[in-house]
């Protein structure tokens, strides 16, 4: 068979006897390679030390990466309802290896535009792509538990950043030499790793037969809405209150863990140190990684609805209470706080694909996803934005490091309780 | 291929996919909460 063949729909239909629960680990090694985006902060400092990039124009290429992720699930996500999701893993692969080969060649070249192009543009088109193919599948595969399933593999994705974070920082000294920091080589051997373990899920997935019912009872808390197209479902209010929610969610999170380490050495000052503190980032990476899979099996339990209700209820109560928790001079319960909030976090990404599927079918859920991450790529500018700019204005106006945030955490509080009211207001699409 | 050796292909197939993915995967969260000991020290 050619490899157009393989990479076919037609031949990733599953034969009889192939056990489903092969299918997370296609997912996996798709999100895990995807998620090393989270761990691009690593070549921050090398690439500004060796080139003439301040750290704020380095900030452009994630944050560029992550528009494209959005643009690219948003425009591609219904051909790859149409040609399956090898094709699409496939060429996700090929863009986000791509991506990291063109990188290389911008900073060897000392060229910060095809830095950008390579890791910004293609890679974030990789990631767009690899984010949404494996989606729609294991909801196919788990009618019964979309929720843990899909949670499965969005939790590759906060995960990525564990491996790829140690594994640069150990790459860039293995190449480093009196005349080169070793990033542009790390780029190029991280290409190719990640092109090779992308190919694992490429060759590994497979779709169910139209025929194939999983043995046992179908979810107790979904049952299956009529199928929806991607072009029918954004008409819907139901679309737009998920966008409003993902987007909150998104932007109360995605600030704080941009600003996590700087955060608890201001609110802590002498008692937290660079060390302890990166220790805290690290914890709350977990906490968005465990939040993924916890929270999104927990959905199919009790309801997406009670899962978000629950997101923005607790959400809005810990961010209105951090600022007296900082003062109490508690880090524990600081912690304690944070870390439940960005399980929250990680849980608002990974259960939104199965709220998704109980509102519209399975038909075209990827699609539908790929659109929905729009409301990702405005809070990867609005979340930050709002962060650092409140921080920076409070400081301006005199207000001590350590109690620069509260504006903030309040802020977010009630930008939670916009998500509570838009959850409360989700109904059933029709049909 | 009787049946009991297609099950069996499909168990080995199962499992070392989850090695695949879990190696790295387990690897990454060691040296995370590696790191994450700091905060306590």
């Amino acid at each position: 068979m050619r490899l157009p063949d393989f990479l076919d729909r037609q031949y990733s239909i599953a034969s009889p006897g192939f056990s489903r629960w092969r299918v997370p680990p296609a997912a996996l090694a798709i999100h895990l390679s995807i998620g090393q985006a989270y761990a691009f902060s690593v070549f921050n400092l090398p690439l500004s030390k060796s080139n003439d990039w301040s750290l704020s124009t380095i900030g452009w290429v994630f944050s560029t990466a992550i528009v494209f992720l959005g643009l690219s699930a948003a425009l591609f996500g219904t051909w790859l309802e149409r040609v399956g999701p090898r094709k699409a893993m496939f060429v996700s692969a090929l863009c986000f290896s791509g991506g990291f080969f063109v990188g290389a060649l911008g900073i060897y070249l000392h060229l910060f535009w095809l830095l950008l192009l390579g890791y910004g543009v293609l890679g974030g088109i990789g990631l767009g792509l690899g984010y949404i193919s494996p989606v729609s599948t294991l909801v196919k595969w788990f009618p019964d538990r979309p929720g843990m399933a899909t949670g499965l593999a969005i939790m590759g994705f906060g995960g990525g950043a564990m491996i790829a974070s140690p594994l640069s920082v150990r790459l860039m000294a293995h190449y480093a030499s009196p005349t080169s920091n070793g990033v542009a080589a790390t780029f190029a051997t991280l290409g190719v790793i990640y092109f090779v373990f992308m190919m694992f899920g490429v060759f590994t997935v497979r779709l169910p037969s139209p025929e194939w019912k999983p043995a046992g009872v179908i979810s107790r808390t979904s049952p299956l809405a009529p199928d929806v197209t991607a072009d029918a479902a954004i008409k819907t209010p139901q679309f737009w209150l998920l966008w409003v929610m993902l987007c909150v969610n998104v932007t109360a999170g995605i600030g704080v863990l941009g600003q996590a380490s700087a955060m608890i050495q201001e609110t802590f000052t002498g008692r937290i140190g660079v060390e302890a503190a990166a220790g805290f980032v690290g914890l709350l990476s977990l906490a968005n990684m465990g939040g993924r899979f916890l929270w999104s099996s927990l959905s199919d339990y009790i309801g997406r609805r009670a899962t978000y209700a629950t997101f923005f209820a607790l959400g809005a109560l810990l961010y209105s209470t951090i600022p007296t928790v900082g003062r109490s001079g508690s880090v524990a319960l600081f912690v304690l706080c944070y870390a439940i909030i960005l399980s929250m976090y990680g849980g608002g990404f990974a259960t939104i694909p199965a709220y998704l599927r109980d509102l519209f079918g399975t038909m075209q859920v990827g699609a539908i996803h790929g659109r929905l991450l729009t409301a990702w790529s405005t809070a990867g500018v609005l979340g930050p934005v709002l962060v650092n700019y409140t921080r920076e204005y409070r400081i301006a106006n005199g207000v001590p490091k350590a109690e620069a945030y509260n504006l903030t955490m309040y802020a977010m509080a009630s930008l939670l309780l916009i998500g509570f009211v838009a959850n409360l207001r989700v109904r059933r699409a029709v049909s | 291929m009787t049946e009991r050796e297609h099950a069996r292909n499909q168990f080995t197939a199962l499992v070392v996919s989850w090695i695949v993915v879990g190696v790295p995967a387990v690897w990454g969260i060691t040296q995370t909460l590696v790191k994450s000991l700091a905060l306590f020290k």
